[in-house]
This record gives C-alpha cells, sequence and structure tokens, in this order.
C-alpha cells in the first residue's frame, strides 16, 4: 500500500520521462498489434479473394501465373482455349457450373474481363458471398457493361455513362473509341479484384475486337460495318491477338464448380490431360496460400520490424530506470532508514516497471483502435482489406502477455541492482 | 537507570580478510541519555551505527536494544525493529524529494504499525501528529506543511527529518551529523529542540559528530577510535571505551 502509494508520487515527480516511456511503449505495442491485425486479415482477405470455385482452367502455365491473370488480373493472360475445349471439358457430370472468361483488354488501366451472366450467378468471394449490384442491373445486351465499385467511385461513373476499351494492357493507346459500352450496373463492393474489373459480355469482347480488326486491314472506318460478316474473314487473315485471345472461338480460361468437392481431383487430371489443348487446372484456394506462402516473407518482415520497436521502446524504459538508479539510491537508502526492506525497494523499483509497462499495454491498445478506426476507410479502399474492429484474438493477447513479461524480465535487472545497493550501501547515502 | 543498549564483546568486520575488525568490549546507553559519539572519518562511525540500527549484524558477541539481541536477528525482523524503535537523522539528503514536508514526516509510520498506533495516542491523525512536532520544531508555518522539500532551506530540511524521526516517539533517535550543514546559531537551535524533543518522547538520543564544540551540550561523549590492539585499555574522558582495532596493520 504505501509501496504503491510512494510509487505513485514519484511518478507525479517524474511525469514526463515515465510518460514519454509509457507513450514509446504504448506506440510500439500499437504498431505491433496493428501489423499483427493487418497480417492476419491480409492473409484471410486474400485467401478468400475467391470462393466456392473448385477450379479454375487456363493454357498452360505456372499455376501463379494462371492465379494472377485469372483472379487478379495481373501479369498476362495465358494462351487461350478454343470454346469446343471449354463445351467439351464442362459436358461432364461432376460439373455443377462453369463460367468462361476473356481478358485482354482494359479501360484507364482497370482490365476488363469478357464473361456471361454466369459469373454473376456462381462466382462467390470471401466466406460464400454472391456478387450484388449497388445500382443497375448485370449486363443483357452486347454493349452494356459493369463495373467493379472501385472504378465507379474513382472514376465517378454512374448508370448510363458510355465508356471506352482500350486494346490490350495499362498503357495501351489504340482505343475501341467506335465502340463505346454502356454501364449498365455497378457492383456492391468486395474487397477483392472484382472491384477493380470491368465486366462485359463474350460477344461485347468479340464485337470490339472484329471492329478492330477491320480497320487493321484496311477496311474504311468511315463505312457502316457488317460487323458480323467482317468478323469471320478477318479472323481468318489477320490475327493480331496472338497473346492474348478473346474472342467467341477462344476464351481465355474458365472457373469450375463441381457437385462434389474430392471431385476436383479427378477432375484436374481430365483438365491436365486434355489431348486436343495444352490446358491447366489449379485448386484457387491450394494456389492461393502458396502465392501466400511468397508473400510471407514480407509479413514476417513487417513483423520482425514491429518486435523490433518493441525492443527499443523497452530497451528506452530499461535506460530510463537506470539512469534515475543513481538519483534514487539516495531515496532507497531513506527508505531503509525508517524500515524498509530490500524487499521492498525491489518491490517499488518492480512496481514502477509495471505500471509503466502496464499502462504502456493499455494505452497503445487503446491507439490501435483509434487508428483502425481512422484508417479503416483508407485501408479499404487503398488494399482493399476490410479490418474488423474486433476484440483482441488469443494470437494479440499472446503478443501483449510477450511484451509484458519482457518488459517485466528487462525492468529485474534495474530491481537487482536496486536491491544490492540496498543491502550494500545501508543507511550510508551515495550518491 | 536501565540500560537500553548493552553491547558485549561485539566483533564485526567487513570481509573476511580486511586489515580491520570493529571491535566493541562492553559498552551501555541508558534510557533517556544523551550521547556524543565523536570520531574522525575512518574510525568506524557509520559500521557502529549501522550495526546499532540492525543493517549489519556482528560477527560475534552481543548488541541487546530494549533487552533483544540484535546479532541473532534476522535480516528482515532487524529491519522492522529498526522501523519500530529507532529514528534516524542524516548529515543531509534526509527527505524524499517528491514528497511534501508532511508526507515525509508521516513517511515512518508507513513501516511500522506500532509507531502508526503511538502517533495516534497523541493525535487523531497522523498529519495532525506530524503538524505538531513540525510546530514544535519551529516549523508551524502553514505555507511550509504542503510545500514539497526540495524547495524548503538546509536547516528546514533538518527540522523536517528530526520531526520524521521524532514521528511515534521510537526509543532511540540516531543522528548522524545532523548539524554538519548548519552554521553554528542555527546549530545550537537544532540541537535545543532536537533535545526537547527527545525528553518529550522519551527517546535516547545518540548523536554523532566530529565538532568538539558540541560536545558540551551532552551528558556523556564518547571517542570512536582506530587503535592497535594492545592499547586496547586507553580510556577517552573517564567514560566507558569504544574501539576499532587495527589487525595486522600499523
Amino acid at each position: 500500500m504505501a509501496i504503491a502509494n510512494l510509487a505513485l508520487k514519484s511518478f507525479r515527480n517524474r511525469k514526463l520521462t515515465v510518460l514519454l516511456t509509457i507513450f514509446s511503449i504504448a506506440l510500439s505495442v500499437a504498431l505491433l498489434l496493428v501489423i499483427e491485425k493487418i497480417r492476419v486479415q491480409a492473409k484471410d482477405s486474400f485467401t478468400n479473394t475467391i470462393s466456392g470455385t473448385d477450379l479454375i482452367v487456363g493454357g498452360r502455365t505456372s499455376s501463379v501465373n494462371l492465379l494472377l491473370s485469372s483472379v487478379f488480373q495481373m501479369g498476362t493472360a495465358t494462351n487461350g482455349i478454343s470454346y469446343e475445349s471449354y463445351e467439351e471439358i464442362i459436358n461432364h457430370p461432376s460439373v455443377k457450373f462453369s463460367i468462361p472468361f476473356a481478358l485482354g483488354d482494359s479501360h484507364q488501366g482497370y482490365r476488363v474481363l469478357g464473361t456471361t451472366a454466369d459469373f454473376y450467378q456462381h462466382y462467390k468471394y470471401g466466406s460464400k458471398q454472391s456478387l450484388t449490384v449497388s445500382s443497375g442491373t448485370w449486363f443483357h445486351g452486347d454493349v452494356d457493361v459493369v463495373i467493379g465499385d472501385e472504378i465507379a467511385n474513382k472514376l465517378a461513373y454512374k448508370i448510363g455513362d458510355e465508356i471506352i476499351i482500350s486494346h490490350g494492357g495499362n498503357d495501351s493507346y489504340i482505343h475501341h473509341d467506335k465502340q463505346p459500352f454502356k454501364v449498365s450496373g455497378i457492383l456492391a463492393p468486395t474487397a477483392t479484384p472484382i472491384d477493380r474489373t470491368v465486366f462485359v459480355s463474350l460477344a461485347g469482347v468479340d464485337q470490339l475486337h472484329a471492329a478492330q480488326k477491320s480497320i487493321a486491314v484496311g477496311h474504311d472506318p468511315f463505312l457502316t460495318l457488317d460487323l458480323s460478316s467482317l468478323k469471320k474473314s478477318v479472323t481468318a487473315i489477320f490475327d493480331e491477338h496472338q497473346d492474348h485471345h478473346h474472342s467467341t472461338e477462344t476464351i481465355t480460361g474458365f472457373y469450375l464448380g463441381l457437385q462434389q468437392r474430392p471431385q476436383a481431383l479427378t477432375m484436374m487430371q481430365r483438365v491436365n490431360n486434355f489431348a486436343d489443348e495444352p490446358l491447366m487446372a489449379i485448386m484457387p484456394g491450394v494456389a492461393l496460400l502458396e502465392l501466400w506462402s511468397v508473400l510471407a516473407i514480407v509479413e514476417k518482415t513487417l513483423l520482425a520490424v514491429s518486435l523490433m520497436v518493441v525492443v527499443i521502446s523497452l530497451a528506452t524504459m530499461l535506460i530510463i530506470l537506470l539512469t534515475s538508479l543513481n538519483q534514487r539510491r539516495r531515496e532507497m537508502a531513506i527508505l531503509r532508514a525508517i524500515g524498509a526492506r530490500p524487499n521492498h525497494i525491489f518491490g517499488l523499483m518492480m512496481g514502477e516497471a509495471m505500471a509503466i509497462i502496464i499502462s504502456g499495454l493499455v494505452l497503445g491498445s487503446a491507439c490501435l483502435y483509434a487508428v483502425l478506426f481512422a484508417v479503416k476507410p483508407f485501408i479499404l479502399n487503398g488494399f482493399g482489406i476490410y479490418l474488423e474492429l474486433s476484440l483482441p484474438t488469443a494470437e494479440e493477447w499472446t503478443l501483449l502477455a510477450l511484451v509484458g513479461t519482457a518488459g517485466l524480465v528487462i525492468s529485474l535487472f534495474p530491481s537487482m541492482q536496486i536491491y544490492r545497493y540496498a543491502l550494500s550501501d545501508g543507511m550510508s547515502i551515495r550518491s | 537507570m536501565s540500560a537500553i543498549i548493552d553491547i558485549k564483546q561485539l566483533k564485526y568486520s567487513w570481509s573476511e580478510n580486511s586489515d580491520f575488525e570493529f571491535h566493541i568490549d562492553d559498552f551501555n546507553v541508558h534510557k533517556g541519555e544523551r550521547l556524543f559519539l565523536r570520531g574522525p572519518s575512518g574510525s568506524g562511525k557509520t559500521t557502529l551505527l549501522s550495526l546499532l540500527c540492525g543493517i549489519i549484524s556482528a560477527d560475534s558477541g552481543s548488541l541487546n536494544i530494549l533487552g533483544e539481541n540484535l546479532t541473532t536477528m534476522k535480516a528482515g525482523k532487524r529491519d522492522q525493529f529498526r522501523a519500530d524503535h529507532i529514528g534516524v537523522i542524516f548529515q543531509m539528503f534526509n527527505l524524499i524529494p517528491y514528497l511534501t514536508t508532511i508526507e515525509n514526516v508521516v513517511l515512518s509510520c508507513h513501516f511500522s504499525t506500532l509507531r502508526k498506533q503511538r502517533a495516534l495516542t497523541n493525535s487523531a491523525t497522523l498529519e495532525t501528529e506530524a503538524i505538531r512536532l513540525l510546530a514544535h520544531l519551529d516549523m508551524s508555518d502553514e505555507n511550509l506543511l504542503h510545500k514539497r522539500v526540495n524547495e524548503l532551506s538546509i536547516g528546514q530540511q533538518q527540522r523536517v527529518a528530526a520531526a520524521r524521526a521524532l514521528m511515534g516517539a521510537p526509543e532511540i533517535i540516531v543522528a548522524d551529523e545532523p548539524t554538519s550543514s548548519l552554521d553554528a546559531d542555527r546549530c545550537h537551535s537544532f540541537l535545543e529542540l532536537l533535545f526537547k524533543e527527545c525528553e518529550a518522547a522519551g527517546s535516547t538520543l545518540i548523536f554523532v559528530s566530529h565538532d568538539l564544540r558540541l560536545k558540551v551540550e551532552f551528558e556523556r561523549s564518547v571517542l570512536l577510535n582506530r587503535q592497535s590492539y594492545d592499547n586496547s585499555n586507553d580510556k577517552n574522558n573517564g567514560k566507558a571505551v569504544v574501539s576499532l582495532f587495527a589487525e595486522g596493520g600499523a
């Protein structure tokens, strides 16, 4: 009791240093927890980018590349699959649904994904959530597009706006400006790459390129085009789409949903050994984890850095306790003289350290929630990670306990030192 | 008069190989006595005070205070004994700098329920008892009571230290050169106040100083001297002998 009272008053006397120490511990703890939270939720968010799909099928490449191009719309699209192969593969009793897609175009840096109504109906993300439109409807006609939430926000699009799709990747300067599309729907935010994707019908993509091809082979662009007749002739003579295929003759790949999960292995075999074309199938869950393990080094580095920060702040506390030691040696001799035992002196020092650490932990956790609350919208917009403001998880409690224990172990050092002083100095006042 | 402190054949050395051994054959202090303990630096004053206060324990012999032998007592019990029965005043830096005058005085009751009870027989609360004692020591100014002690003058600080030592009327007051930082006038008035309060509390005063001028104010004076072992019968002022003997050295 008396000791706690003394410790409190001693704190009041050294307000600034004590507050700074608490603050530094609090900040480091908050940083540690934020990084831990982001780490866990990024992983969750990442591995749940696509769910409910058992297999992704595409032209033969590496599994990570297929995943990147089909789910994250990054990297280069793989070689196409002929529509006949697609139909042959999905014509199988174990197939519950399939979603074909064609990649290769972009709009203002956002990838365009040609697909069918199956996408809207069957594609699932997170914990098997379906896509919903926040306004408008999924496309019906060939010139309708549906855009992700981020695109709608960033480019300020609304239903009925006309957009121009560019040929190829981000830096393309070939615009299909004769073929404006009309926004028919905007998807609700998903915190997945869906938010950054423009959806058009496969037929829409097809038309787009038919026009493109006709110009490339020398047709007068000012003539009214008979697209359907042109398409066939042009594809035959001039195939400029060797690097990325997107017509209904070829698709880039497709998602497969099966009746039962275990059938995925058999189906994978079937796809990988498909005789007509070199194809490959990946299980998205497995591939996502595989890709995440590549990113794990980043995750571990982050954690290591935040642990370092904790170590530094604990070292600061140690320094502050140690420098106060000489000044407090005098005080300890006085306490000894009025009957304090060396144990009391030890307790006083440990009590102070404990108070600093606990205040640091509490303040740090409070800071964390304040920071999370503040950055939540930015994280969601910038990284597509939805931060959950929940109570600390078991791992976070463990981290907190770990920091607390480490702090107490460290403060044993000055406490032992002052205990030794208390024994050796006795009542002689040294400073 | 009964002996409040009774020392017989007390031996203490700081370490096994030490040249010096602290040795007291026979020494008594009576209840209510005012003892002046004098000795040059290095003569073992601090050692004697540490032994009396139970900070260190003698190697052999007996040190009886209030009928209890400190030599055989465990360290924790000696600390409690000190808290209960001994008030200490240092040369300087007597006070916890971040506490107020009153908080410093009350502090002596934190480690001793005995002294707390005694203080409460005089006054209703510990604070009023502290104020009462401080008033007796010419520290009645309301402003001084709630000031942080590092804002007080040295003379005031020593009086606060005296009040803390006297709080709860311990049987023995040990003062280690408490006047060395005071000028002659203040020194004299400090002693007067200290004597008066010791008498009021019924406390025995052991006053350590190398200042010969103060000797006349005390009933008895003892010289602590480093001597070789064979001169052990050397007397000082015709009073009891307290000696520190050098072994093996010159």
